[in-house]
């Protein structure tokens, strides 16, 4: 069962993605070839992206401090989701694999180094997420050259079809990210997977 | 937009140990039971909580506005 984060992000975030991207094809329409006069809101998308997955990130530590706070004595409750969430980088910067990682040490989780375990298909995932992270806050900035120079050497460029291959990879990395965070919650804390 | 009385930058008080901390509204999000705030905390303002600007995230349930300064 996936967590309450992961149905935010499959119907929420999607969503309000699909929302962006139907006005994307009535400017556009439909098919392929009509690239011009697009580009803005191209790269729209990708910051929109970026930001439904910060949301999701922010929800699924939420429900991690919860699991703690649940099976915490009464009187420590409170503190330990302050302490938790304090500082918490998620609240300020992109939901780069430093950040997570960071973010999720705090509820005792070595969430990224447990993501590579898994094998090359979610290492390549965090690649593309810290990519496309890159590429979002060379937009987010208005930084023509970096958005150049990323298009040219890393391949990234402000088109549909990219957007919609990295909301692939980002369709990927949640699922694996909750289920990650369920089995290792259950291990710290010696319960079962509490989604 | 969730509905509820907190607002961005109202300034309030919640709970630490045993004394209360006094930070602003940075964001609210979720809903229902899970309603959250995420509060700024300013050294001073907070009283030495903490060392530098920062933010806590706590459940909605767990802050109350802060009364006017006398």
């Amino acid at each position: 069962m996936p967590s309450a984060a992961l149905h935010a992000w499959k119907n929420d975030s999607a969503a309000r993605l699909d929302e962006l991207l139907k006005i994307h094809q009535e400017v556009a329409g439909a098919g392929r070839g009509r690239p011009w006069g697009t580009e803005q809101l191209n790269r729209s998308l990708f910051v929109a992206l970026v930001a439904q997955f910060q949301s999701y990130s922010v929800a699924l530590h939420d429900l991690a401090v919860d699991v703690h706070v649940d099976v915490a004595p009464a009187e420590q409750q409170a503190l330990m989701r302050r302490l938790m969430t304090l500082g918490r980088a998620l609240e300020s910067k992109n939901p780069r694999t430093d950040h997570l990682g960071a973010d999720f040490s705090k509820v005792g989780l070595a969430l990224i180094k447990d993501l590579k375990a898994i094998g090359p298909a979610s290492q390549a995932r965090l690649r593309h997420l810290d990519l496309l992270i890159d590429f979002r806050n060379a937009i987010a900035h208005g930084n023509e050259a970096e958005i150049s120079a990323m298009a040219l050497a890393r391949g990234i460029k402000p088109t549909k079809a990219a957007f919609v291959r990295y909301r692939g990879f980002l369709n990927q990395l949640a699922p694996t990210m909750d289920r990650t965070v369920s089995t290792q919650l259950a291990s710290v804390l010696n319960i079962r997977a509490p989604w | 937009m969730p509905q509820t009385k907190f607002r961005f930058g109202q300034s309030v008080l919640l709970q630490w140990g045993l004394s209360e901390v006094r930070g602003r509204v940075q964001r609210v999000y979720g809903e229902g039971s899970a309603l959250r705030i995420v509060v700024a905390l300013d050294p001073e303002e907070s009283e030495w909580i903490v060392d530098e600007p920062t933010t806590v995230a706590v459940l909605a349930d767990e802050v109350r506005l802060a009364p006017p300064a006398a």
